[in-house]
């Protein structure tokens, strides 16, 4: 009977509304750590941003399918800062404004202090 | 006792319904977030190359230096890791429930290894592969039963292939396979034994061993300008302290740096990134227990995981000795592991609880053949090569041959 239960179970998890806003966060730690190497400061920008920056949850427009405020778009900002290249990386610096410069979408998800 | 199971059941069966409408046809892997990343960093070829050089030093030239004179020894390894990460999708179906349509998803993973070997006197020729294939994608428990049986023969056949095909990393969306393949030859001096070999992802693999001390050594090479040593062990394997060895065990301490990360992309071109641990166990205690923890230098420093384990006496030894018929085994590990504050995965860390049961018994009537099935959770070793593999439950099968 559990293992019906189990196997009937559904594996996909609702992302939560906040979500693209953190992702930008973790990009921009990600691809600090890629282009140095150092986890600590890695760490150390995401806490910023999180301190810094006030996420914002956009109302996502299911009907449209591929236009406007659709997930994709909303992940954006992260994909863009994902794609730096490590001089961008290097003189961006500790300066996340302009890390959150990378894409027009990261308006729509974190907010400036 | 029996209506709440029944609407147990009748709530997961409309759940199950409504997702399947999420088909996978009308669903895509949403890029840029820590998820799809870590779904790419999880396939890669790095990856399979070290699951091929740690297959060849762990299991088959173990096996290699107990066949002794003309022999022929045949090794298949399979891993099966659920829920490595977790790849946010939008599904563009209509009917897809509103709050599934901007979902994450599974992504498991299979590696699979081979090894065979030719042995004549002292000198043997082997070949080693690896392969790691993952999709993310099913909606429901159910509907990954058959790719839990696919993705074994997919695996296999990446293998099959990966003497003609070399190494490859193929992706597509979320899906994609990793293989990586290794050819070499083995010499045994007694006093020491020394293997070389040619990757297919160019690179030169080399190791040593000795067993009256237990040295040993192996790095992988490319010589291609600023690859460097991508991989590389050394230190002491299963030292023994003489007659007291049975009451006190066997001491092992090495080193080991691992590439933790693989750049995906050209475009966006970022340094090698390395995990460097230290690791130090005492095994065979009383000929049943095992004690071990190890460090981590790099990326941060600080104590990567400790364990103790209860096993058969003779768990790790390999004879190949035809008088002597081989029982079966049984190993039962449990032990912490701390994973460091990791955002640049989407992971805050934490310790973790890490198990592992693992039995080995012999095929038929051989002495020689065994096969062996472990459950494996957080093991160390996989989230030393995936991180992001936290509470990632994994089922690992190998079966050895000696002819």
């Amino acid at each position: 009977m559990i293992l019906l239960v189990f196997a009937a179970c559904v594996t996909l998890r609702p992302i939560e509304a906040d979500v693209p806003c953190r992702e930008a966060g973790y990009a921009i730690s990600r691809r600090t750590f890629e282009c140095t190497g150092d986890g600590a400061l890695a760490n150390r920008r995401y806490e910023a941003f999180a301190r810094q920056y006030t996420c914002i949850s956009p109302a996502i427009e299911y009907d449209t399918g591929y236009y406007a405020n659709t997930p994709a778009d909303l992940y954006h900002c992260a994909f863009a800062i994902g794609e730096l290249a490590c001089s961008l990386v290097t003189t961006y610096g500790d300066d996340l404004d302009r890390w959150l410069d990378s894409s027009p979408m990261c308006a729509l998800v974190a907010a400036p202090p | 006792m029996i209506t709440p199971m029944l609407m147990l059941m009748t709530g997961a069966l409309a759940g199950v319904l409504d997702v399947e409408e999420c088909t996978n046809q009308g669903t895509y892997a949403i890029a840029g977030g820590a998820g799809y990343h870590n779904g790419l960093e999880a396939l890669r070829v790095q990856a399979a190359t070290y699951g091929a050089s740690a297959f060849a030093e762990r299991s088959l030239f173990p096996a290699v230096r107990a066949r002794q004179g003309f022999g022929f020894v045949a090794i298949y390894e399979l891993n099966q890791a659920y829920n490595v990460a977790r790849v946010p999708t939008w599904s563009t179906e209509e009917e897809c429930p509103d709050e599934y349509r901007f979902a994450t998803r599974p992504l498991d993973l299979t590696a699979a290894n081979i090894g065979v070997a030719l042995r004549y006197a002292r000198v043997s020729a082997f070949y080693s592969a690896g392969s790691i294939y993952g999709t993310a994608g099913e909606t429901t428990q159910i509907t990954r039963v058959p790719i839990s049986i696919i993705s074994p023969l997919v695996a296999g056949a990446a293998l099959g292939l990966s003497g003609v095909a070399g190494s490859r990393h193929v992706v597509n969306g979320t899906s994609a396979i990793a293989i990586d393949a290794m050819g070499g030859a083995t010499v045994d001096l007694t006093i020491i034994q020394l293997r070389a070999a040619w990757a297919a992802s160019q690179g030169l693999f080399l190791s040593a061993g000795q067993d009256r001390v237990g040295l040993f050594g192996n790095a992988l090479v490319k010589p291609t300008e600023g690859a460097g040593v991508p991989q590389a062990e050394a230190g002491a394997r299963r030292v023994r302290w003489g007659d007291v060895s049975d009451t006190i065990g066997r001491t092992s301490v090495w080193g080991r740096k691992l590439p933790l990360a693989e750049t995906l992309s050209t475009a966006a071109a970022g340094e090698p990134i390395d995990l460097i641990t230290g690791h130090f166990e005492q095994t065979d205690i009383g000929r049943r227990y095992d004690v071990g923890v190890t460090l981590s230098k790099e990326p941060e420093l600080g104590v990567y995981e400790g364990h103790a384990a209860v096993h058969s006496p003779g768990y790790y030894e390999v004879s190949h000795d035809e008088a002597e018929s081989k029982p079966s085994y049984f190993l039962v590990r449990a032990g912490m592991v701390r994973m460091p504050t990791q955002w640049y995965y989407g992971l805050s860390g934490g310790t973790y609880i890490q198990a592992r049961v693992e039995g080995s018994f012999p095929l038929g009537e051989s002495t020689d053949s065994q096969a062996t099935v472990g459950l494996l959770f957080n093991d160390a070793e996989l989230l030393a090569l995936y991180p992001f593999a936290v509470n990632a439950l994994a089922w690992r099968m190998s079966v050895r041959g000696v002819f």
